[in-house]
């Protein structure tokens, strides 16, 4: 009973039943007062009627009752009629003996009374009437009666349109209420379509035209609390920046004390732990520079830094150039495929290189010796532009390729000398230029190939291209 | 030559005069700007370091004061934040070169040295990768302070590449270079030629890399 919906149908329906029924007795009642008058109508003309033909024989009061006295009653119910004329000394002058004095134990008025009689209940009416004759003043008394199953029968058939009028009624608005229903609740459906569709990290607050006053507070709150979100992901965001930050002058300080000590060292067992010591200090330098890198990515905002127009292809060349150095220590063969034209863009320049660049340098560093590294930039007329990097190293199985984007995940690879950085920089430098990633298996089944293709519109997901 | 090293970390600032000292560079080390204001308006120097982010006033005040001066003694920024708008500023401010720390000691004698070079315009003009240096007026190679002697095609090989440091050349500019316009030589002369540059280069810091489809660079080792 948690729906909104049917609660406020409840609420609706409900009153609106008890006034509809409440009316409707009403409308009964008067059904049965009207068909009442008439009825009684019918008993006193009778009555009238019947004591229209008493008279005077021979100094005796006689009664005859004409046909037309009781056709008067005749209908399709076939209503069972009883009538007595008794006088005030209790001879009975016509009709049947025991009817008279029921319903009238005083035996003085006249009028409508509801009796029984062999068991019916009846509705009957009772007039007294005086004759004259000679001096003689005798008081008749006329009861007539009648089952009452015409009178309901009429009650029924007056009433009977009026339920069928307000039963249409009820199921009419109850119609209509639902449609309204449906309809007005059709913005808390679409809000909740919104914000259940919404990225996993976009806290926009939700716009507010367009939606009823009474969703208004609601949203107001989902959207201050968004805010809040927001700002707690900034603070943290900002602390990972200004951590890296704080690193970089003790990091050089640490560079200058090893670079010294290298200079001053006699022994060559004291170089060799020195220079393991400049090795590891390298490699913190490269873990604090990834941090920075993938902040700077994360922190990316198109209204701060605005993107410039490049070619793809210029950026990969420069990469290549970088990484040349670094692939020949490797011996791995670095470079472009046939496919390697301009690709024009707009993007951010510092992300888009470091983009290609942690792409290139993760697959020379995830390529065994001897292997092969190859970028290739494609730019098809009215198609996405698209750049691949090939490498013959172990590639991703396939239900890795999704989380070799988190942060410190290295796939399926334990003891290499990564930061584990280099993929989630990619991620968060594909979503600040537009770019969708997807990871799939090099030719021939070996090794990987990784996909970037630049999209004009924003592109959410990540990592579903490939299969 | 003569330095001022303008850093507020004062553990640094001294490891750093340390190794600048062993380099053959005379340091003088200030920890704040105003200091740093005072002698630059007293003393010459051949370059300066500057840290921009110093206690009270900033390294770009200093910078700026320099210039304002008129004053065109090199200035190389040191900082932590590699942003850049900040690297922008810096420039247009008037600043030579820009370096992010952490630093690589050799990356920074090496830049210190260019910087004095390329300022006093005196010296002779000098081309190098690692440490491999070539001296253009002479047209002298010389490896670790070693002179380098080559054959013609080679010499010119290597002097080409060295010229073009940080792109890559193809056989056939590479072929225009060695051999000039009238090239009856085929491209496959031009690997023997560098297979033999490289051999020569073993020892040194410099080497011929081959990028696939794009050509041959020369470019340091990569240290680990």
């Amino acid at each position: 009973m948690n729906s909104l919906r049917v609660r406020l149908a409840l609420w609706v329906l409900l009153p609106l039943a008890v006034a509809l029924s409440l009316s409707l007795w009403f409308s009964y009642q008067d059904s049965l007062r009207n068909a009442r008058r008439q009825q009684d109508h019918v008993l006193w003309a009778s009555a009238h009627i019947i004591a229209g033909q008493i008279g005077w024989i021979n100094g005796r009061l006689y009664a005859s009752v004409p046909p037309v006295a009781l056709e008067v009653f005749s209908s399709d119910s076939h209503d069972a009629v009883y009538f007595s004329v008794v006088t005030d000394s209790g001879q009975l002058l016509a009709g049947w003996p025991d009817l008279s004095g029921r319903g009238d134990p005083a035996g003085d008025g006249s009028g409508y009374r509801d009796i029984v009689f062999h068991d019916q209940k009846l509705r009957a009416y009772i007039m007294s009437r005086d004759f004259f004759n000679s001096g003689k003043s005798v008081q008749a008394r006329i009861t007539i009666a009648k089952t009452q199953r015409e009178f309901l029968h009429d009650a029924h058939t007056l009433w009977w349109p009026n339920l069928i009028r307000q039963s249409g009624l009820l199921v009419l608005v109850l119609v209509l209420m639902l449609l309204g229903l449906r309809h007005e609740l059709k913005p808390l459906a679409k809000l909740k379509d919104e914000v259940l569709n919404r990225e996993r990290a976009d806290l926009h607050p939700i716009r507010l035209q367009d939606l009823p006053m009474e969703l208004r507070p609601v949203v107001d709150t989902i959207n201050q609390y968004g805010q809040r979100i927001q700002r707690h992901i900034d603070a943290r965001k900002r602390f990972i920046e200004d951590a890296a930050h704080q690193l970089r002058t003790p990091m050089t300080l640490l560079s200058t004390q090893l670079h010294y000590a290298a200079s001053l060292a006699g022994t060559p067992e004291l170089k060799k732990i020195l220079s393991a010591l400049s090795e590891s200090r390298q490699q913190i330098t490269a873990l604090v520079n990834q941090l920075l890198s993938l902040s700077q990515a994360e922190n990316y905002r198109p209204e701060q830094a605005a993107a410039q127009p490049l070619d793809v292809s210029d950026v990969a060349r420069d990469v290549l150039v970088e990484l040349a150095p670094l692939a020949a220590s490797r011996r791995i063969d670095l470079g472009i495929s046939d496919t390697f034209e301009p690709a024009r863009l707009r993007a951010p320049a510092t992300l888009l290189r470091a983009l290609v660049f942690n792409l290139v340098d993760n697959a020379i560093r995830y390529t065994p010796p001897g292997g092969r590294v190859t970028l290739s930039v494609a730019a098809p007329a009215g198609a996405a532009i698209r750049l691949d990097v090939v490498d013959t190293g172990p590639g991703i199985a396939p239900e890795l390729r999704t989380r070799v984007f988190e942060r410190f995940n290295r796939g399926n690879a334990t003891n290499q000398e990564g930061t584990g950085l280099g993929l989630a920089i990619v991620a968060e430098a594909a979503k600040a230029c537009r770019a969708r990633v997807a990871l799939e298996s090099g030719p021939a089944g070996a090794g990987l190939r990784v996909i970037v293709e630049f999209h004009l519109q924003p592109v959410p997901q990540l990592g579903r291209l490939g299969a | 030559m003569r330095l001022l090293l303008v850093e507020d970390n004062q553990e640094l600032s001294l490891w750093l005069s340390k190794l600048l000292q062993k380099e053959g560079f005379q340091t003088d080390c200030v920890h704040d700007a105003e200091t740093a204001n005072v002698l630059l308006s007293g003393e010459r120097y051949d370059a300066v370091l500057l840290d921009l982010k110093l206690p009270q006033a900033s390294g770009q005040s200093v910078l700026r004061r320099l210039r304002r001066r008129d004053d065109p003694t090199p200035v190389l920024v040191l900082t932590a934040s590699d942003s850049l708008d900040m690297k922008v500023d810096c420039l247009e401010m008037g600043a030579d070169d820009y370096l992010v720390k952490p630093f690589e000691m050799r990356e920074l004698t090496a830049r210190i040295k260019a910087l004095i070079r390329r300022h006093s315009g005196t010296a002779s003009p000098l081309a190098a990768c690692a440490d491999l240096v070539y001296n253009t007026n002479t047209r002298q190679f010389s490896i670790d302070g070693a002179p380098l002697s080559l054959p013609l095609r080679e010499h010119s090989l290597l002097e080409a590449l060295l010229m073009n440091q940080g792109k890559t050349m193809s056989k056939s500019s590479l072929m225009q270079s060695v051999f000039g316009l009238d090239g009856e030589a085929s491209e496959d002369a031009i690997e023997i030629y560098v297979h033999r540059v490289r051999r020569k280069l073993e020892e040194s810091g410099a080497s011929i890399v081959t990028l696939r489809g794009l050509g041959y660079l020369l470019t340091p080792r990569h240290t680990p």
